[in-house]
């Protein structure tokens, strides 16, 4: 039994109005292009967007056999400026962390500025918050790929 | 557009009770135990307590002085190992505007013959409506209401 808490923020800067930065995440069609880190791939996703809304990811490195299993519920959704998210994350059957995630968007001149924070309770060594940390630079360096 | 902000903060409680660490988890696992102790300040009124405590079961309450605005806590427990943690997310409303979020730890040790209760809470506060330093106020008196129902043994 362990339990560490940990938190991260991630400042970005995108040439794209938090309209659009807002509908990358909102639309699943756009999302489904960038929403996960490095070469790994999902599986299978369910999108339900909207506060109370719940989704499940399933997703894990390209020919490996570890199925990790996102569970998210969005808890707070101000259209254009806002998202908070609570997730808890599987290693196949053992959960391995407790997470909130929050994204804010900002207008900064033409483009806009995200920033997310995320606050997470990992659980009995099953992950590293450091890969986490990493896992969401990587996310969000694709996202900005696919806002140009 | 509404002026909206966030404060991200994260505090920590710890209390060491006289009391077995089973005893203790139950004050946080069986419904009437935890009713006596998961309140308000005794002037506040208050609405009938739910809760269903297992992996993914919700726990409800709201309450708030007498013609005053009400406070609405909804939790969804998230990970629960008996008589050693568990972990909630939660978010609050006061009367219809939600004003924060939160992940929160409970761990139960042993120390000697009774319990070291840590309770860790990590939080999104929303648009200036709470504070942190509040909010880790009003968590310390509930830890103090639980210190004090399980001295008289009424959990």
């Amino acid at each position: 039994m362990s339990v560490r808490h940990g938190s991260f923020t991630l400042t970005r800067r995108y040439e794209a109005t938090p309209a659009r930065v807002f509908a990358a995440w909102a639309i699943p069609e756009q999302r489904s292009r960038w929403n996960i880190h490095g070469s790994w791939t999902v599986t299978e996703q369910t999108f339900d967007f909207r506060e109370g809304g719940e989704e499940v990811k399933r997703f894990g490195p390209p020919g490996g056999d570890l199925v990790h299993v996102a569970r998210t519920r969005y808890e707070d959704i101000v259209p254009d400026r806002r998202i908070v998210m609570s997730a808890t994350t599987r290693d196949r059957e053992q959960l391995t962390s407790v997470t909130l995630l929050t994204v804010q968007i900002e207008p900064a001149g033409k483009g806009s500025t995200l920033v997310l924070t995320y606050q997470a309770v990992m659980l009995d060594e099953g992950d590293r918050i450091e890969n986490r940390e990493e896992g969401w630079a990587s996310i969000l360096a694709k996202l900005g790929e696919a806002l140009v | 557009m509404t002026e909206r902000s966030v404060r991200h903060a994260k505090f920590t409680i710890e209390r060491i009770y006289p009391a077995a660490r089973e005893r203790v988890f139950k004050a946080f696992a069986d419904p009437r135990s935890k009713a006596k102790w998961f309140v308000g300040p005794d002037n506040w009124d208050k609405s009938n307590h739910q809760l269903d405590f297992r992996v993914g079961g919700k726990e409800t309450v709201s309450g708030g002085p007498p013609g005053g605005p009400v406070h609405y806590y909804n939790a969804t427990y998230q990970d629960i190992v008996p008589n050693e943690r568990i972990v909630t997310t939660y978010e609050m409303h006061l009367d219809k505007t939600r004003i924060s979020v939160s992940l929160g730890t409970v761990e139960f040790k042993a120390a000697g013959s009774g319990t070291k209760l840590i309770l860790t809470e990590q939080g999104a506060f929303l648009d200036g409506f709470d504070r942190p330093e509040l909010r880790e106020e009003g968590t310390r008196s509930l830890v103090d209401q639980l210190g004090t129902a399980l001295e008289k043994g009424v959990v």
